[in-house]
């Protein structure tokens, strides 16, 4: 399935240094041969709080814990 | 390039895991088994409510009682938002379970219930309560490809249709959970079920601020994960804090009603998909709407899966619900992308009047690369064609055709893939002592799938040595970088490096005797615990050891390329019968093929891929998460209403590797994963080819199957 998608653009802002999801504790080298570019599923948590759920009860995820997002963001 | 050897002698064959006998016969200890010294028992108090703010939280009751040594808030008054039955209020340490129990069940809390959501009709509902201030829903990522609507109007026949797979639990035999003991103010050693030694290390360093070289997490076995058990939980930082308190070491693990509320689950899924295709059976367009919860996480899956549909577009939208939130399990998104495509492509072949069978095997794209230059289309070919031998598809017949009693026979087919691969950072120390002893280490661990094993059978393999003679010293996170046990990694990722230490190890040996030998190094081999120079035997393994003198070989192997590789394969057939009376499903046999590059051990391979078909048919026929709208709670949080199958649920499985020069070539692929995906989705075919009827929701229950049924008849 190796055409182009349409795909929702990335935001750039750095991630919170609190986000965790699997990727990041099985892809240590940085490469991602199932990078779910066509359905991401990603499941994230906070290291804060060990859930899918922030410092401030709001959501955890890729788009949630970006910098100037809200007001539990660490940075690295 | 680096390359595995050619002619093995361990390397392949059916090799028992080295941890086998003790695991059988109940000498391992698992971590929920450790009791160190002076060890109090953990208990967590969770909310009995799906959405409440917690109004007042009283611990003294629960510090008064007897042989209670700390309690520990986990929730705030007049702050804390529960938002899922089973989430964490507060924890207790106690010299007994029973007295933590009793003692946990003493503290008081005053909660405002809230209007709760725990369904995804529930959440979708017109006028349903908005239970998250981000709302109870969000797009997800949607995919448009080329003019669906155009291409769809062009097709020969359509079938538009709405399949479900409800959220299941991972259910790990061993609950969630660690036991903490600090050995100073500043300095840490956990025992933790998890998946991952080095995550649950980094976690204790970010929680408590102890330096990394102060904490060690120690996972000798585990029972069971499935992508459920990478960090600390709420609840092992909680007996770190406790075993703070008290000064004393305190375990934590979870009951089974709490395993199944807040130890992780899997998204659902909700598709309704339009599939088109010419009458010949090439597939045209796609139109899905699709939908799942995973509590608050992604629900997403693949579509159209593995196969090549030129003109689709696909919308998803993640539902949220007041319940424990999803974690990622074994192929996350896979076996649900797999079971709604996999129908689909069944109910369009049969529309069309086309052999099932023929009709994926048209649709794949001509040309699918992975890594290594591998057109998977022409694996599956021949995985297909293999398969097919192995089921007896030539017995296969329209659906309708099953038998004439109430007791229908049918065969049903999937296919899947995976990616795997692994991560190129890992390392493995490979220690060869003068007494002869080889010892292997790093931080990566065996989460029952034989990681220890094969890396023994590495070492083993380049000493000339029996498996046995090597320990294969894992789960302990002060040994080097190792992987943290997720997405089919850990072979990929472990064996090179363990490779790479043990030629280093063996040519270091060779460098230290060759000189009393009088040899070259390049003269020296090691073959059946000898020596050999030249091809003649001087030295026996210990002989040569002993010329170490005081100074053991103590090196560290690292990735090299051409020894692991991803991109995989495969495909199941199920054959099943269906009481059209009662409804109950029986598996006669399953079919499954797989390819993964160069097995290490034909016995775990095999092993895992059992367990995961195993997984496959639970899921297939029998778990379901059943959430009760009006209270919020789940109502089948345990082993007897949470269905599984027992021992005379499970059929023959048939389990066929496709083990070629051309896969082996490729090197090391995991194996975790891909045997578990397309289970209930040929379960699901095969139960629609006995009983005439598309069964669309999972699992194949007699209630769902009766359904379906009377659906068609028109009384649903």
């Amino acid at each position: 399935m190796a055409e182009s998608l349409e795909a929702s653009p990335a935001i750039p802002a750095p991630p919170c240094r609190r986000l965790r999801f699997k990727g990041m504790y099985v892809y240590t080298d940085g490469f991602h041969p199932e990078a779910h570019d066509d359905y991401d599923n990603t499941i994230f948590w906070c290291q804060k709080t060990l859930k899918d759920i922030g410092p401030d009860q709001g959501f955890v995820g890729r788009e949630d814990c970006r910098e100037g997002s809200r007001p539990c963001y660490e940075a690295d | 390039m680096a390359s595995w050897p050619e002619s093995t002698r361990l390397i392949g064959k059916s090799i028992p895991r080295l941890d086998g006998l003790a695991k059988a016969s109940g000498r391992a200890k698992y971590p929920s088994d450790i009791r160190p010294e002076g060890m109090l028992f953990g208990v967590l108090l969770t909310s009995p409510h799906a959405n409440a703010k917690v109004k007042a939280l009283d611990l003294e009751p629960a510090r008064a009682m007897p042989g209670v040594k700390g309690v520990i808030a986990l929730a705030t008054a007049g702050e804390t938002n529960v938002i899922y039955q089973g989430q964490e209020i507060a924890a207790v340490a106690a010299e007994t379970e029973e007295k933590a129990r009793d003692a946990a069940r003493a503290i008081k809390v005053e909660y405002e219930v809230l209007p709760h959501v725990v369904t995804e009709r529930q959440s979708t509902a017109e006028g349903a309560p908005k239970a998250f201030a981000a709302g109870n829903s969000r797009p997800g990522r949607a995919q448009t490809a080329g003019k669906p609507d155009e291409a769809m109007k062009g097709a020969d026949a359509t079938i538009e249709a709405t399949y479900e797979l409800p959220v299941i639990t991972h259910v790990c035999l061993e609950p969630h959970g660690l036991t903490a003991e600090w050995k100073g103010p500043d300095s840490i050693t956990v025992y933790a079920s998890t998946q991952s030694v080095m995550g649950v290390a980094n976690d204790m360093v970010e929680t408590f601020g102890v330096d990394a070289s102060k904490v060690k997490v120690l996972t000798e076995v585990m029972g069971g994960g499935f992508g459920s058990k990478f960090n600390a939980d709420v609840w092992g930082i909680a007996a770190a804090k406790l075993a703070k308190e008290a000064g004393r070491p305190v375990r934590m693990f979870l009951d089974r009603a709490q395993e199944h509320l807040i130890g992780g689950n899997r998204p659902s899924a909700k598709a309704t998909i339009q599939l088109g295709a010419t009458k010949d059976g090439k597939l045209v367009a796609m139109t899905a709407e699709t939908s799942g919860t995973g509590g608050r996480g992604g629900s997403n899956f693949p579509l159209p899966y593995v196969y090549h549909v030129p003109d689709r577009t696909r919308s998803h939208t993640e539902v949220f619900v007041n319940c424990g939130g999803s974690r990622a399990m074994r192929a996350p998104g896979h076996p649900q992308g797999c079971a709604v495509m996999e129908a689909a492509m069944d109910d369009l072949a049969h529309k069309l009047g086309i052999n099932p069978l023929e009709f994926r095997l048209k649709n794949l794209a001509e040309t699918d690369m992975v890594a290594g230059g591998i057109n998977r289309t022409e694996i599956y070919h021949e995985q297909v064609r293999r398969g097919a031998e192995l089921i007896g598809w030539g017995r296969w017949k329209p659906r309708g055709q099953g038998g004439d009693g109430p007791v229908k026979r049918g065969l049903g087919m999937a296919l899947h893939q995976w990616g795997g691969g692994g991560a190129q950072d890992k390392q493995v120390a490979c220690i060869v002592n003068p007494d002869g002893s080889v010892e292997l280490r790093s931080a990566t661990q065996d989460i029952g799938t034989g990681a220890r094993t094969i890396l023994a059978i590495i070492a083993a393999e380049v000493f000339g040595l029996e498996v046995g003679r090597i320990r294969s010293n894992i789960g302990d996170s002060t040994f080097p970088p190792g992987q943290s046990s997720g997405g089919s990694t850990t072979s990929p990722s472990m064996a090179p490096p363990c490779f790479d230490a043990a030629v280093k190890a063996r040519d270091e040996l060779f460098r230290r005797i060759a000189p009393g030998l009088e040899a070259a190094v390049e003269d020296l081999a090691l073959k059946d615990g000898q020596v050999l120079v030249k091809g003649e035997a001087r030295l026996t393994w210990e002989q040569a050891c002993r010329k170490l003198g005081m100074m053991p070989i103590n090196v560290v192997g690292v990735f090299a390329q051409g020894l692991s590789s991803t991109g995989v394969g495969g495909c199941q057939f199920a054959e099943v019968t269906v009481d059209v009376e009662t409804g109950v499903v029986r598996l006669k046999k399953i079919v499954a093929v797989q390819d993964t590059g160069l097995i290490l051990d034909m016995l775990t391979w095999r092993s895992q891929v059992y367990g995961g078909v195993i997984g496959g048919l639970n899921y297939g026929l029998f778990e379901e998460r059943i959430m009760d709208e009006p209270t919020g709670v789940m109502l089948n949080p345990d082993m007897e209403m949470y269905k599984l199958a027992g021992a005379t649920d499970i059929p023959e499985i048939v389990v066929e590797a496709h083990d070629t020069p051309e896969m082996r070539a490729r090197g090391v692929i995991g194996v975790g994963e891909p045997p578990t995906i397309s289970t209930a989705a040929a379960i699901g075919n095969a139960v629609a080819n006995a009983i005439g009827v598309r069964v669309p929701k999972w699992p194949m229950s007699p209630m769902n199957v009766l359904d379906a049924l009377a659906a068609a008849e028109g009384k649903a």
